[in-house]
């Protein structure tokens, strides 16, 4: 017999305080009466009885008292040892599809992790690791399964993390008596930032030797609007990640045309940077690295060129300021409609509307409201003077133009009450009181702005530049409602409308996680995922090993080799507590 | 309630005081009154109004009318206030005594008896109050029983010998207590009363849990007055005992009382005071309907 918690045992110091407290109460509790002329001719009780009390009650306390602290002591007998349980944690982020020697590193764990699934029967949980845990099998003793969903893992273009899925398996773990923990991966144990005890606690197992790695670490397109297509330049960074000099080819390519083909001498860990300019065509611009390196998820770059050609702005107005200020913007092909002559036929074939203070009926896929009035999707709530923008949102298309508009000042605003759906970019302050200045959203595929301010003919003039390259930029991110979005894999994005499921995209609703790099096409738009990972692509290691667990997980949670009588003995206290409640019924009644 | 007081009235048959009242008391025929009773040989300065005339014609005697004596009695209640009364403080004992006090004086007072409330605590000397002889009276005898609360330990026989010896004059005692004393400790006093002319009455004041402690289990026992203790285990047995030792100082109580041609009647606290009165002591012959 064993006690797998010896801390419990203070417990039992609520014995003592039991008796302590029956005797205290026996003897507080003296029951007063009008006299004892009668109680004298009865026999008093015997002194020693009262010393112990024999009390019903008092002995089912005892007993529940000393079967609580028992049952916390956790008293144990020696046993079979239960089946053994094995969780394995195996790395499936971008650098597990480096090739080694042997094959790829996800090859070679997978190889080692069907060595300890064939150890000998147990149970069995798979976990793969990427940005996040993913159990691949649940505890099983089906080894076959396994050893199947082990086949079926390939790694994904996604930066790892080890921290929830180790985590997680020892939570799981912890649970099951007798069982332990592999890690499969080709980080090194001091590197992965985990608790040293959780560390302790696993076999860790790692792969992967070479570093011979150039990735493209940064595709960059700078297309302004209201610009040709000829003015788009596209921004490439390769960095060489091995200890020794490379040679590479880059080629890019613009839907199917080749647009340019350079050779790029980099020595060890070295980056360059190529800007090209000039692109053959719009569209999807891929960037490739040949030349061929350990790991191919990093050689890949997609982007895109948007088609700039003239820009058919339809601006309704009472005035033409609006329109006089707009036709200065290259490119722009303008027509000025007054709100009597508007149809939605008239903005049919318009890239965008601009409705200047009137809120006529509008059914346009582009439109940015100026100075809404009532009726628009985000009405003016009143007039407030002179106003100066105070914050913004950092890094939106809208704001391209704008290095830093903190400061700037517009002659005359108006406070927007924007509408659930949409999310103000910029806040203006006017007496002390912050609104909404631009406000813009995206609907059923739609896009609108509402400007807060007014815009009229000396829009272009140097004091009102600010208010002018934001009226622009505004209009320059409703022309690129169709463009393809552009993301990193393992982020998520809201793609607007619910997604169907597609091999290499995480699905939620309407947000996606792109786990493999490609083009996408979701709810009818293309969505280009990159995977751009320095840390990732940083492949090179040291050969790895296999160290095994140096604390032992089940005699942590003291459940090796021994039966914990706990749970039976609270259990019976249980029936003790009813038992005692039942007592003092009785006697109650 | 009043309606139904109104109709009993006490019956007190001695302790006839000197005040005219409304009570007739046989057996003292005297010069005045209204219902004859009795002759008496003609004497020099007798009223000539009272001489029968007939009997002077007829029998050539001089004779004069007797008439029964009409007097009030004055009712004195002796109220326990020792602690013993307020325990236990579920079974409300003062309470209901208090309404039974108040329930007799009101009867007296309606029948042109006196009234007169003496409490006796146990930690203070008797408290005794005016004499009331008006109906309206009985809220001044209400306020009397309500300014003492109860307390300390009393010798309730020697509480009745001292009364006896300060009320000298017949009157009428009745004393309301748990009696929870040794009944030969009671004989002196009543005695006293007993020559002194007094009707006495004893009414025992007793809550449900006095009569049984319920089973309490082992316990120490303290006595409220005098902090005595006394262990005990309250087996069904002890319970059972104890009912028959309450039985058996009830007895005695009762066969003290006929000694000394007391009246005894026991009121439990659970039990309407009304109906005590009408029942319980009308059959014990100390109260009777108009």
């Amino acid at each position: 017999m064993t006690v797998l918690r010896p801390a419990g045992a203070v417990l039992f110091l609520a014995v003592p305080a039991l008796v302590a407290f029956w005797v205290w109460d026996r003897r507080r509790r003296a029951v007063l009466v009008p006299t004892l002329l009668l109680w004298r001719r009865i026999a008093p009780a015997p002194a020693a009885a009262r010393r112990l009390p024999a009390d019903p009650l008092f002995v089912l306390e005892l007993l529940l008292v000393v079967a609580l602290a028992t049952a916390h002591l956790g008293p144990a007998v020696p046993g079979a040892p239960p089946a053994s349980a094995l969780a394995v944690v195996v790395d499936v982020s971008a650098s597990m599809g480096t090739r080694e020697a042997g094959g790829t590193r996800l090859a070679l764990v997978r190889r080692r992790a069907r060595a300890m699934v064939a150890e000998g029967t147990r149970e069995v949980m798979l976990i793969a690791a990427a940005e996040r845990p993913r159990v691949v099998a649940r505890w099983t003793t089906d080894a076959a399964l396994v050893l199947a969903r082990l086949e079926a893992l390939e790694p994904l273009d996604v930066a790892g993390d080890l921290g929830p899925a180790l985590a997680f398996a020892l939570a799981e773990a912890r649970a099951r008596p007798a069982a332990r923990v592999a890690v499969l991966t080709d980080l090194p144990r001091d590197a992965v930032g985990l608790p040293p005890a959780d560390v302790a606690a696993v076999d860790w197992v790692q792969v992967g030797r070479t570093d011979d790695n150039v990735a493209i670490a940064r595709l960059a397109v700078n297309a302004p609007p209201f610009h040709d297509r000829a003015d788009a330049t596209a921004t490439v960074v390769v960095r060489n990640h091995a200890a020794r000099a490379r040679e590479v080819v880059l080629a890019a390519s613009v839907s199917g045309v080749p647009w340019a083909r350079r050779t790029l001498g980099l020595g060890a860990h070295a980056t360059a940077t190529l800007v090209l300019d000039r692109p053959p065509a719009a569209g999807e611009l891929t960037v490739v690295l040949e030349g061929g390196d350990a790991l191919a998820a990093d050689d890949v770059a997609r982007a895109w060129l948007p088609a700039r050609g003239p820009v058919r702005l339809v601006v309704v107005s009472e005035s033409d300021a609006v329109a006089r200020a707009l036709r200065t913007a290259p490119g722009t092909r303008l027509e000025a409609v007054s709100p009597a002559a508007w149809t939605a036929a008239r903005g049919a074939d318009a890239d965008a509307v601009v409705f200047d203070r009137v809120a006529p009926p509008a059914d346009v896929r582009r439109a940015l409201w100026v100075a809404p009035p009532p009726g628009a999707p985000c009405p003016a709530a009143g007039d407030a003077g002179p106003a100066t923008i105070v914050d913004w949102e950092d890094g939106h298309p809208a704001l391209a133009a704008l290095d830093d508009p903190g400061g700037a000042t517009v002659a005359r605003a108006v406070r927007l009450d924007p509408p659930p759906w949409a999310a103000p970019v910029v806040l203006a302050a006017a007496a002390g009181r912050a609104f909404p200045l631009l406000v813009v959203g995206e609907r059923d595929g739609r896009r609108f702005a509402c400007l807060g301010a007014p815009l009229d003919d000396a829009l272009a003039s140097s004091d009102r530049l600010p208010l002018y390259l934001l009226a622009l930029g505004t209009l320059g991110w409703l022309l690129d409602a169709d463009a393809p979005r552009v993301v990193e894999t393992g982020t998520s994005v809201r793609v607007g409308v619910p997604a169907s499921p597609t091999r290499g995209l995480r699905v939620a609703g309407d947000a996606v996680v792109a786990e493999r790099a490609g083009a996408y096409r979701v709810g009818g738009r293309l969505l280009l995922a990159n995977f751009v990972d320095d840390r990732e692509s940083e492949v090179g290691r040291d050969g790895g090993g296999e160290w095994r667990a140096t604390v032992d997980l089940a005699v942590a949670s003291g459940a090796r080799g021994a039966r914990d009588l706990g749970p039976a003995v609270a259990a019976a206290a249980a029936a003790l507590l009813v038992a005692e409640w039942l007592a003092w019924l009785l006697r109650r009644a | 309630m009043n309606r139904l007081y109104a109709t009993l009235a006490l019956r007190i048959r001695r302790g006839m005081g000197l005040r005219i009242g409304d009570r007739r008391v046989p057996g003292h025929p005297q010069a005045t009154g209204t219902e004859f009773e009795a002759y008496a040989a003609y004497a020099p300065g007798d009223d000539l109004r009272h001489l029968d005339w007939n009997a002077l014609a007829r029998l050539d005697l001089l004779v004069t009318r007797r008439f029964a004596a009409e007097r009030e009695v004055c009712v004195h209640f002796l109220v326990d206030r020792s602690a013993s009364m307020a325990c236990p403080a579920l079974d409300r004992k003062v309470t209901v005594a208090d309404e039974l006090v108040l329930a007799l004086a009101w009867i007296a007072l309606a029948g042109n008896d006196a009234v007169r409330v003496t409490l006796l605590p146990g930690d203070r000397a008797p408290e005794p109050s005016r004499v009331w002889r008006q109906r309206a009276s009985a809220r001044a005898v209400a306020a009397w029983l309500a300014r003492a609360p109860a307390g300390g330990a009393l010798d309730l026989g020697a509480a009745i010998a001292a009364h006896a010896r300060c009320e000298r004059r017949p009157a009428a005692t009745v004393v309301v207590s748990d009696f929870m004393v040794e009944p030969a400790a009671l004989a002196p006093g009543l005695a006293a009363l007993r020559a002194g002319r007094h009707a006495v009455a004893l009414l025992q004041v007793l809550g449900a849990r006095e009569r049984d402690p319920g089973a309490v289990g082992r316990c120490e026992l303290r006595d409220v007055e005098t902090g005595a203790t006394h262990p005990v285990a309250v087996t069904p047995a002890v319970r059972a005992r104890y009912r028959t030792l309450v039985a058996a100082h009830e007895a005695a109580l009762r066969a003290l009382a006929t000694a000394h041609e007391a009246v005894f009647a026991r009121l439990a606290t659970n039990r309407p005071v009304p109906a005590f009165v009408a029942g319980d002591l009308a059959a014990a012959g100390f109260v009777s309907r108009r």
